[in-house]
């Protein structure tokens, strides 16, 4: 199961950690896990490469597996365009996936 | 930014199977310890072995597990006799 937790300060999100397999099927068939990665990277190029948002921190461990995402709170509203659609996205595929991806919500 | 974007990043990794092989059983060290013409001490061990591959012949006593060792001082001779392997061993007299 893949378990993700969503960081929110006030309305707006400030961090994303998404970590274990989703066990749905073998590595190159698993289409789970390949939405949840997909929504994860690309949350994570848009904020470093796009928005280029300064004091982004991201931790990414292949062996465990595990993405940590974070960003500073000044930043939180003006990307929260993105941050609150991917958010939203992962809570959809976790609502349909229940067996297979877990979410849980922390307020700072 | 240096990451590699994958796609099945939350997926087990391919090749993390596992075998159900790899047990094996402990030696038993068993065959042949002493071959014919070599001379030996009685109470030598001639051949371990499990069942009577080859049959303890004259001069020759049989163990409870079939091990077969000499019964005297003397040479090692190997023959076939009606299809089956048996193991002498010759008295060797003072004088050789």
């Amino acid at each position: 199961m893949i378990n993700i937790k969503l960081y929110w300060d006030k309305n707006f999100l400030t961090g994303i950690e998404s970590s274990g397999h989703s066990g749905y099927a073998d590595n190159g068939k698993d289409i789970i896990c390949a939405a949840v990665s997909s929504l994860v990277q690309a949350l994570l190029l848009g904020l470093s490469e796009v928005a280029k948002v300064e004091g982004l921190e991201y931790e990414i461990d292949a062996k465990v597996p595990v993405i940590k995402i974070s960003w500073p709170s000044k930043a939180a509203e003006e990307l929260n365009i993105l941050t609150r659609s991917v958010a939203l996205s992962l809570k959809e595929i976790a609502k349909e996936q229940r067996r297979y991806v877990k979410i849980s919500e922390y307020k700072q | 930014m240096s990451f590699k974007f994958d796609i099945q990043f939350f997926a087990h990794k391919k090749g993390q199977g596992s075998s159900t092989n790899g047990r094996d059983s402990q030696p038993k060290y068993r065959g042949i310890k002493v071959y014919a013409g070599q001379v030996i001490k009685a109470g030598s061990i001639l051949v371990r072995q499990c069942g009577t591959q080859v049959h303890p012949g004259k001069h020759v006593g049989c163990g409870r597990d079939f091990t077969l060792f000499a019964l005297v001082d003397g040479k090692v001779e190997y023959i076939k006799k009606a299809g089956r392997k048996f193991v002498n061993v010759e008295p060797v007299s003072a004088a050789d």
